[in-house]
């Protein structure tokens, strides 16, 4: 039968890629680790294939035939960034000191794969169940190498921290209330929308019918919520160098329509500025306003309704989740920008040479993007390189001396 | 004259003071700097190589001042060897390697890279264009060449070279040590240039 024929070379194929990839140049375990992992799930899957015949069950055969296709389409992104891992345009030397954040907030189990994405939004994939204690964050690759934006992994490792410590679950029932509360709030406008349906506001919860009529502002809300969450964990852990990274990557927006599955841009950076105003960040005067908000997308006026509801119930959630996420971060003693260390290492970056004794390396960072805004600084140096070219070696260079740092004061 | 050891732990002692301080970043040892009684300070080899991309490179020659220069990318390769993880380097084979530490000259300070013997001893050749200029700022790019018979395993970290100091007159404002190997955290192949005396010799009158 020719279905379980081309499954078989198909999952072959796969593996043979697999096996080809396992003799790339990995500068980090963890991606030969999860190569491993893929490895031995198609090993398993290519067995039970072999076992089946042109007599088994028609249905199961099919069945099983679409599952391994489903595990190549599944799949073959990640081995593709896993092979992108190995690039030498990836700034390496942030990998220890990210992994070492990882383990702070996911616990000392979980792995890391750093690697650059053709594809310009970072990315993360999250909770694979075949590779359950990976984080797997990249950069869009034309910046993968600029120590400059290492804070936006900060986000990534936010979605892994929802998911980890199951955030959806803790807010899902207040998230719900609030999105009912909304609507009643706007009973007239919902009563409009949805004419032909005829309950009262104490059915709305109850109502099968009506139930499902809020389910997708429940679900927009609570994804508005995940991103809102990552983007205050990144600007706990690198405080104004992750509003900073943020800026240079997205701002004032990128063409095209509103995702509702996030809130608007202009609000995601005012709820920055909420947060660095709770977090003693300092951002400039008027960072949200250098952000402009991206056109609704086209929907019905049902849809409009249940946009506008979820971004209010989302909206309504942030000083909840600022306060969350410190709470949950200094209970993970995660690490953050330390003032007296910004300071000394702009200092050294004034010689151009490294920071070091940056216990936290978000210092560093944050040091950079100050340095980066000072405009005298090397002025009157003369130089062959553009300053941004010598501030990403010194950026970088500084990283891999506070891993140095922190290998010589653990190590016995 | 050379700096004796306990001059440059000295210096680096004080490299947090002043304008001009000479920084070496990991900082070394102190007590072991001024122990060793050497007149030279060990440096060690740092994660980035270069090696030359033989099959697509017919011959590596001076610049043309009228073609651009072709792309260090397209002459060269990098390879990043973390720490923990050794790099091969084959009997007869050339690779560009890179100090773990960042230096920062003063401008009164020149120096010159030399191997450790030790390794000279089983082949190494850690580098041959040795001068380091007043006012130099970053890691120091080796020329690391196996002259020996036998495959040698190098590994990040390890003392690879030592950098003697010795003191210059500073010039009025002028820091010699700034062209396109300054602030480097990787090795760099640089640039030959023909220039101007050069050039009106290889153009003869016909």
């Amino acid at each position: 039968m020719l279905m379980l024929e081309y499954a078989e070379k198909r999952l072959v194929a796969f593996l043979h890629q697999i096996e080809q990839l396992e003799q790339s140049d990995f500068p980090y375990c963890h991606s030969e680790e999860a190569l491993g992992a893929l490895e031995q799930e198609v090993k398993r899957n290519l067995q039970y294939l072999r076992q089946l015949s042109d007599d088994s069950n028609p249905k199961a055969l099919q069945g099983f035939c679409s599952e391994t296709l489903g595990l190549l389409m599944n799949y073959l992104p990640i081995l593709g960034f896993v092979l992108r891992s190995t690039n030498v345009r990836n700034a390496f030397e942030a990998y220890s000191p990210l992994l070492g954040l990882a383990r702070c907030l996911l616990g000392p189990e979980a792995k890391l794969v750093i690697s650059s994405e053709w594809d310009y939004t970072p990315h993360t994939f999250l909770q694979d169940p075949l590779l359950p204690r990976f984080v797997l964050i990249g950069l869009p690759a034309s910046e993968s190498g600029n120590a400059l934006l290492i804070p936006l992994a900060g986000h990534e490792l936010g979605h892994s921290l929802w998911h980890n410590d199951r955030f959806e679950a803790l807010l899902g029932d207040d998230l719900k209330n609030c999105v009912l509360n909304a609507i009643k709030a706007r009973w007239p406008e919902y009563e409009k929308v949805y004419p032909d349906l005829r309950i009262t506001q104490t059915e709305l919860d109850t109502d099968l019918f009506a139930v499902r009529t809020w389910q997708k502002a429940a679900a927009w809300a609570m994804k508005q919520l995940e991103e809102s969450f990552c983007d205050i964990v990144g600007l706990f852990l690198f405080g104004d160098s992750y509003a900073h990274a943020f800026a240079y990557l997205v701002s004032p927006a990128w063409p095209g329509d509103r995702s509702p599955v996030y809130p608007n841009l202009h609000r995601r950076a005012a709820d920055l500025e909420r947060a660095a105003a709770k977090y003693d960040v300092r951002l400039q005067s008027g960072y949200a306003d250098t952000f402009t908000d991206f056109p609704d997308p086209s929907l019905t006026d049902q849809g409009k309704f249940l946009l506008s509801v979820a971004d209010s119930a989302s909206a309504s959630f942030i000083d909840r989740l600022i306060e969350t996420v410190e709470l949950t971060l200094t209970g993970k003693s995660a690490p953050r920008p330390i003032p007296r260390e910004i300071t000394e290492a702009r200092g050294r970056f004034k010689l151009e040479v490294p920071a070091r004794q940056c216990t936290a390396f978000a210092s560093i960072l944050c040091a950079g993007w100050e340095a980066l805004h000072d405009e005298a600084l090397w002025k009157d140096l003369p130089q062959a390189q553009s300053k941004d070219e010598i501030l990403r070696e010194i950026i970088l260079k500084s990283i891999e001396v506070h891993e140095i740092e922190q290998l010589m004061s653990t190590t016995p | 004259m050379i700096l004796n050891s306990s001059q440059i732990a000295h210096l680096l002692e004080a490299q947090d003071e002043g304008a001009d301080p000479l920084v070496i970043t990991p900082f070394p040892n102190i007590e072991k700097v001024r122990a060793s009684g050497s007149a030279s300070i060990d440096l060690r080899l740092g994660c980035w190589f270069v090696t030359l991309r033989r099959p697509r490179t017919s011959e590596l020659t001076f610049a043309d001042p009228t073609e651009p220069s072709p792309s260090e990318a397209r002459l060269t390769k990098k390879h990043y060897i973390p720490f923990g993880k050794k790099f091969v380097l084959h009997p007869g084979c050339f690779v560009l390697g890179i100090t773990l530490e960042w230096i920062r000259l003063k401008r009164n300070l020149a120096g010159y890279v030399t191997g450790r013997s030790s390794w000279g001893r089983r082949g190494l050749v850690i580098a041959t264009a040795i001068g380091v200029h007043p006012g130099f700022t970053g890691c120091l790019t080796l020329e690391l060449s196996n002259m020996g018979e036998v495959p040698l395993k190098i590994q990040p970290g390890t003392r690879i070279c030592q950098l003697f100091l010795h003191e210059v007159e500073p010039q009025a404002d002028q820091l010699v040590g700034r062209g396109s190997f300054n602030a480097k955290r990787q090795p760099v192949l640089g640039i030959v240039r023909v220039d101007e005396f050069a050039e009106k010799l290889a153009n003869p009158l016909a």
